[in-house]
């Protein structure tokens, strides 16, 4: 369901239903109508719809992250969330479509500084084929079990940078459908499995390689990937990546 | 012009087996230039699997 917090919100979704009792939608409608039941929620309202309809089901929340954990979208629904004040204060406070059915495309938007962002099983089974992290903090603290599940996922939008992520060996397991990730230079520090993607692009498979810090004279950290994956490594490829001091599984 | 000469280790399990260090699986690792064979051993591939087991998070 989704989380509102007494601030004023503005929708331009037409329909969100939540699992369990009431439906995210009724609910939602429900506390931010009576929230902001003065001129403010005509104004938000008339306004929030009509921008919602130019820049396609845009929400925008004053500080807090959105979660829609359980709910079910209309299939092939996309939703472009505005976070403009996003401000973290625990690993809790992320956005969280951990089990979102019906959604396609995932485009989240926040120009905030944060500290570092906690992904934990921020989209894991969700239906979600195309994620947009292009302009959203992409200094991840936490990619434990992030895209778990995600076994439609095609695309991840956004150079993840991972330099002071953690890992659980669940952060992309089974996303048998994934092609596009991208991995800033030098910033992967820790072990992290990608094992069920076979359909990496080579240039998702040389953004990893890429990604992998120089690790040398310190203790090796392991790059799982797919076999097929492996299989297709060139040799350079597979000399700049145990040179760095990763061992590939 | 520079020539060098990389060495790369290769461990491959036998059959049946997965080769493990506690943290990471595979039939075949390449390892690092400071990782060593005896970081890894082996354990069935039921083992394996067992390990690696998923924990469904709860929200």
């Amino acid at each position: 369901m989704a989380y509102i917090n007494g601030n004023e919100i503005t929708f331009g979704v037409t329909l969100i239903q939540g699992s369990g009792g009431g439906g995210g939608y009724e609910q939602g409608y429900s506390a931010g109508y009576t929230a902001g039941k003065s001129d403010g929620y005509t104004d938000g309202h008339s306004a929030g719809y009509e921008q919602g309809k130019i820049d396609g089901n845009v929400l925008f929340y004053a500080k807090n992250f959105p979660s829609f954990v359980n709910a079910t979208f209309p299939d092939g629904y996309e939703m472009t969330i505005n976070m403009p004040n996003f401000s973290p204060i625990n690993d809790y406070e992320h956005p969280r479509f951990m089990n979102t059915k019906g959604i396609v495309k995932l485009k989240l938007l926040s120009s905030a500084i944060i500290d570092g962002l906690s992904l934990t099983t921020a989209f894991s089974s969700s239906t979600i084929k195309e994620l947009d992290l292009s302009e959203f903090p992409r200094n991840v603290k936490s990619m434990a079990s992030t895209f778990l599940h995600c076994n439609y996922l095609q695309k991840i939008l956004g150079e993840l940078d991972l330099t002071n992520a953690t890992f659980n060996g669940y952060e992309f397991h089974n996303c048998y459908a994934l092609e596009e990730v991208r991995v800033k230079a030098g910033t992967l520090y820790k072990s992290m499995a990608i094992a069920q993607s076979d359909k990496l692009s080579a240039e998702s498979v040389q953004s990893i390689i890429d990604g992998l810090a120089d690790l040398t004279g310190g203790t090796a950290q392991v790059l799982t990937l797919h076999a097929d994956v492996k299989a297709k490594l060139t040799e350079t490829q597979l000399a700049t990546i145990t040179q760095k001091n990763w061992s590939v599984a | 012009m520079k020539q060098s000469t990389i060495k790369i280790t290769k461990l491959t399990a036998s059959d049946g087996m997965t080769l493990t260090n506690g943290e990471a699986y595979g039939k075949e690792i390449f390892l690092g230039c400071n990782d060593s064979p005896d970081n890894w051993h082996e354990i069935t591939d039921a083992e394996a699997e067992q390990l690696q087991k998923v924990e469904e998070p709860v929200e």
